[in-house]
């Protein structure tokens, strides 16, 4: 199942509901996007992992080095919807720590005011 | 959507529509039918070599198109509203395994020209400028790129696979002997080069010590990782006093570069032979599985994986691994591995191998257990990652 991505705002924070694996050369469709945001100037990024069944470990350093790209950019990017399998990544890699995590898209979104 | 790998593709476009039939076949995707005339008309303009121009509206059309028929060329015709959201730019990749794209935009950007350029577009045309020399010459050089790069994208595949045999060298032939332990690893690596290692290193005081490493990131960049990463491992483990010494030694050395795109996971344990005792460091790794009997007992991550953070505490944890007793170390590749349905082979797929060969041996329980999560997989069209399994079994007196 290949990666699908839908763009919606809410507010001035930009959502992406993502759904199928970020794993693999599909995830480069999901960095592209990010830099797309970036070059336009948003820098309030919500990714909604809901749909997302999979994440494998290079993708997770892809989310790292594009949490540090949006940083960079003055902005933050929120990670929504966890699955217990993702969140299980999260917790053996400690890097639910690192990332912020929200089970409510309305607290995700408020979080950047 | 499924597709075959890339690089059987590559290789059926190597037989050009052009040398069999003495037409260049062009694919426009414009939803504009006005457009779509204008450049059907430029390319009849043009004396050699002739064109047949096959029309679809819509991005989606060109991927069903191109995947169905050859083609030598593919125009993209890309409005100012899929230029400035982005969202016209995604197809290119996909595009470009089968034919060379040329971006035909609206806008006079050189912002949106670049970006086209980097997403794998050959050149991008502004619609209005368009003259039939122009055109001709960019599909003409946009072919003769895209040709090149299949070549050296063969001659690349080829060095991999000689690199795929230098890793292989790295793993340890032989397992050390334990009298009262059976040791055993099996690596099943999915392409040509991959992330995963383990080691089994002796040391002093009749100490064994046990690594399973995954290097994040495929291909060349993962393989590096991991050579680097099991370097330091065998050079420092003898004079590190205990696993997390080891631990912050090799993480202190594999972040002299900053990037932190790219990290490595590790499970690395001394065994003592003489009590049984087991004492480990997960960094960041999958959760091991200790078995005495019936009884089952997780080895969980007990702190990040190398390479992220420079000041990272792990803890140390022991176990005993009891007489008949069997502990599994294995990769994610093992339990992350999805048949057609997308389900995945977790630890149920593991205690369930474990459960029909309690007698085997632990090399044979390492392999038993590689070969099930690579069975299990078999129908699913996307490539699996690397499988690495390590299995100490304690022997019954």
């Amino acid at each position: 199942m290949a990666l699908r991505i839908d763009q919606r705002d809410s507010g001035a924070v930009k959502v992406l509901d993502l759904s199928g694996k970020v794993a693999g050369d599909a995830a480069d469709a999901l960095w592209d996007r990010i830099d797309d945001l970036l070059d336009a100037g948003n820098t309030k990024l919500v990714l909604n992992l809901g749909g997302v069944t999979f994440i494998d470990s290079a993708a997770l350093g892809g989310l790292l080095s594009k949490r540090s790209a949006v940083l960079g950019a003055g902005g933050k990017l929120k990670l929504l919807n966890l699955n217990e399998r993702v969140m299980d990544l999260m917790v053996t890699t400690k890097l639910e720590m690192v990332f912020d995590t929200f089970e409510s898209e309305s607290d995700a979104v408020q979080s950047f005011s | 959507m499924s597709q075959p790998p890339a690089s059987s593709r590559r290789v059926d476009n190597a037989v050009s529509t052009q040398a069999l039939s003495g037409v260049v076949r062009v694919l426009l995707v414009e939803n504009d039918p006005v457009g779509a005339g204008r450049v059907r008309a430029l390319l009849q303009e043009a004396r050699r070599p002739s064109f047949t121009v096959e029309v679809v509206p819509a991005a989606p059309d060109a991927v069903t198109e191109t995947d169905t028929r050859p083609y030598d060329a593919v125009l993209l015709g890309l409005s100012p509203e899929a230029a400035r959201s982005g969202e016209g730019f995604a197809i290119i990749r996909h595009l470009d395994r089968t034919a060379p794209v040329v971006v035909l935009g609206d806008l006079d950007d050189d912002e949106v020209a670049v970006k086209a350029v980097k997403r794998g577009a050959q050149d991008y045309l502004v619609k209005e400028h368009l003259i039939p020399e122009l055109l001709v010459r960019s599909i003409r050089y946009a072919r003769e790129r895209h040709r090149l790069l299949a070549e050296q994208n063969r001659r690349l595949d080829y060095e991999l696979k000689i690199a795929a045999f230098v890793q292989q060298s790295f793993l340890p032939g032989v397992m050390p002997a334990a009298p009262r332990h059976d040791i055993g690893a099996y690596l099943h690596a999915s392409g040509q080069v991959g992330g995963d290692f383990y080691d089994c290193l002796e040391l002093p005081d009749d100490r064994v010590a046990l690594a399973v490493g995954d290097a994040s990131g495929k291909g060349i960049p993962g393989a590096i990782l991991m050579a680097e990463t099991q370097g330091i491992l065998r050079a420092e483990a003898s004079t590190c006093a205990t696993p997390i010494e080891l631990v912050q030694t090799l993480n202190r050395a594999l972040l002299h570069d900053k990037s932190q795109d790219r990290f490595v996971t590790l499970f690395y344990g001394v065994l003592t032979r003489s009590t049984g005792e087991f004492t480990f460091v997960n960094a960041g790794h999958p959760k091991a599985l200790l078995l005495d009997g019936d009884a089952e007992s997780a080895l969980v991550s007990t702190g990040p994986p190398l390479r992220l953070f420079a000041e990272a505490a792990w803890e140390a944890q022991s176990v005993t691994i009891a007489d008949g007793g069997r502990l599994v170390i294995y990769s994610d590749g093992v339990t992350e591995a999805q048949d057609e349905t997308d389900r995945f082979f977790d630890l149920d797929g593991i205690r369930t191998v474990m459960a029909e060969h309690r007698d085997a041996s632990a090399p044979e329980l390492a392999r038993h257990i590689c070969h099930a999560a690579e069975r299990f997989e078999r129908g699913n069209p996307d490539p699996g990652d690397d499988k690495t399994v390590v299995v100490i079994r304690s022997l019954d007196p």
